[in-house]
């Protein structure tokens, strides 16, 4: 596996995105350091996606750069550790070959192999390393494609609404899988989220998208105070919903 | 339709075929029909003694035709669709071109494919491939172009090459959407085979229909029909359950009526 300097974070300057004539977004800045995830959040269509998959090198921004480290990202593969919105596991490969995916076939990825299933077992997904994905629960899946997106690329993680449409039990659990996995080694990266309780508790800061008045989007950078920092979704919560998520039986 | 493995669908075909085989005889045996045009049942099964062991041969030549002749369609269909889907010059200049081929009937090509080829085999392999090979090369074309884009930026992500873009995810993503496609290429190839068949082979069950029908030999035509039907029928189940077999991971709405 790749391994670059535990230094090199991730930033981009000057990004502009334009749909045909209509321009979605100007003037974007953001300098994430290395070993900081920070979270996207901004309302549904304004453009955080494109961001994502221009920092990804799938979209090419109409002015600016997208840097990792410091090489220029020109195109896809500089950034592997992704989480796509919609469903992305290939459904006729077993979840073990998924995410040992596209290494699956070499001889000499033992150790990737190894690494793989440790961090599987820790997903909670054990049992189901020989299992096809349409196997799995929508929460399995992502945890699945979540230790993918790790076991892919270990210095940068991307991940575009890896949460959406889970329920309230599978997401904590999530976070926390996520929080264990990330802490040996943490990664620098963006986190999209709808939901800021989110953004808050699992980045170390928030990009926040918004119109800037004409139509046009931009990236303002929230910052909190380390202290006012929290670890879990749950601290942030109201006194009744930890209640009843407590009923509910959270495991994780 | 639902279908559903407690549903008796077996038990269903089995209904099927004798209410048909009934008024078959009914309509037959009654006189109603005069029997020259429609000869009873049981003249149909005599036919085959009164072709003798020759009539295997007429049946190899045809299963033999429509195996090759979609083997080599479904090759060089998915070789063509592929590199359609990869180039965008070569799907550029070919698209037109197969749509403009497309509409105009194989059969409608056999007296030219005798100008080129005369009475030979190659002619009649070619015909076949070219019918049926321009229904696999769309089934191709629109499979890879309905694959999930998550996958596909999956792997861009991951670092593939366009080679292993296709080769590793766009391929197998594709192989479900190809069931129907090639299904329908198969009934076009046996249609083919049949009508390349009347002209000038000298074995093969199209062969058979076209002398039986200059001496008013109807059972015979009638036997030849039933076979085909057979020939068709086994040929189907043949390639739904490869397809089925190589894409066992797929959702089915099947599994989801159950």
């Amino acid at each position: 596996m790749e391994q670059r300097a535990r230094t090199a974070g991730l930033s981009a300057k000057d990004l502009s995105f334009r749909y045909g004539t209509r321009c979605i977004f100007e003037q974007v800045n953001f300098n994430i350091p290395a070993g900081e995830i920070w979270g996207l959040v901004g309302r549904s269509g304004i453009g955080k996606s494109t961001l994502l998959n221009i920092v990804l090198g799938l979209y090419q921004p109409a002015s600016g750069a997208v840097t990792v480290g410091d090489t220029g990202v020109a195109a896809p593969g500089c950034i592997r550790g992704a989480v796509f919105r919609d469903g992305s596991l290939l459904p006729w490969l077993s979840i073990i070959d998924n995410v040992l995916f596209p290494r699956r076939h070499d001889p000499g990825n033992d150790e990737g192999k190894g690494r793989a299933e440790a961090l599987l077992a820790e997903a909670g997904l054990r049992n189901r390393l020989d299992s096809l994905p349409k196997e799995l629960s929508a929460g399995m899946a992502k945890r699945a494609e979540i230790v993918r997106a790790l076991v892919l690329d270990e210095a940068y993680f991307v991940a575009d609404e890896p949460f959406l449409g889970l329920d309230v039990l599978t997401r904590l659990e999530l976070h926390r899988m996520w929080m264990r996995l990330n802490k040996d080694n943490r990664r620098t990266g963006i986190l999209c989220t709808h939901d800021p309780a989110e953004a808050i508790a699992l980045c170390d800061a928030v990009l926040v998208m918004r119109d800037r008045g004409d139509g046009v989007a931009t990236v303002e950078v929230a910052r909190f105070p380390a202290g006012e920092k929290s670890e879990d979704l749950l601290e942030l919560a109201d006194e009744r919903v930890k209640t009843l998520v407590e009923m509910m039986g959270l495991t994780a | 339709m639902i279908l559903s493995s407690h549903r008796p669908k077996g038990a269903l075909a089995l209904v099927g075929m004798p209410a048909f085989l009934i008024l078959w005889a009914l309509l037959s045996y009654s006189r109603a029909v005069d029997p020259l045009l429609l000869p009873p049942p049981h003249r149909v099964i005599l036919a085959v003694t009164d072709i003798g062991p020759t009539l295997f041969a007429h049946f190899f030549s045809t299963v033999a035709r429509v195996a090759a002749g979609f083997l080599v369609a479904v090759g060089l269909g998915s070789l063509i669709g592929i590199w359609m889907q990869k180039n965008w010059v070569a799907y550029g200049v070919l698209d037109g071109l197969i749509e403009t081929w497309r509409p105009v009937p194989p059969v409608a090509l056999i007296p030219f494919f005798i100008l080129i080829f005369g009475f030979a085999e190659s002619g009649r392999l070619t015909l076949v491939v070219l019918g049926s090979m321009l229904i696999v090369i769309v089934t191709v074309v629109e499979s890879l172009d309905r694959v999930s884009p998550a996958l596909v930026q999956f792997g861009l992500v991951a670092g593939l090459s366009k080679e292993d873009l296709f080769r590793k995810i766009l391929i197998p993503a594709a192989l479900p959407h190809t069931r129907a496609g090639l299904r329908v290429a198969l009934a076009a190839c046996i249609t083919i085979v049949v009508a390349s068949e009347f002209l000038g082979a000298r074995y093969g069950l199209g062969y058979l229909i076209s002398v039986s029908k200059v001496t008013l030999t109807t059972p015979t035509i009638f036997l030849c029909i039933i076979l085909l039907g057979l020939v068709g029928f086994a040929f189907d189940a043949l390639l739904r359950n490869t397809i089925n077999r190589l894409t066992r991971w797929e959702h089915s709405s099947r599994e989801a009526l159950r």
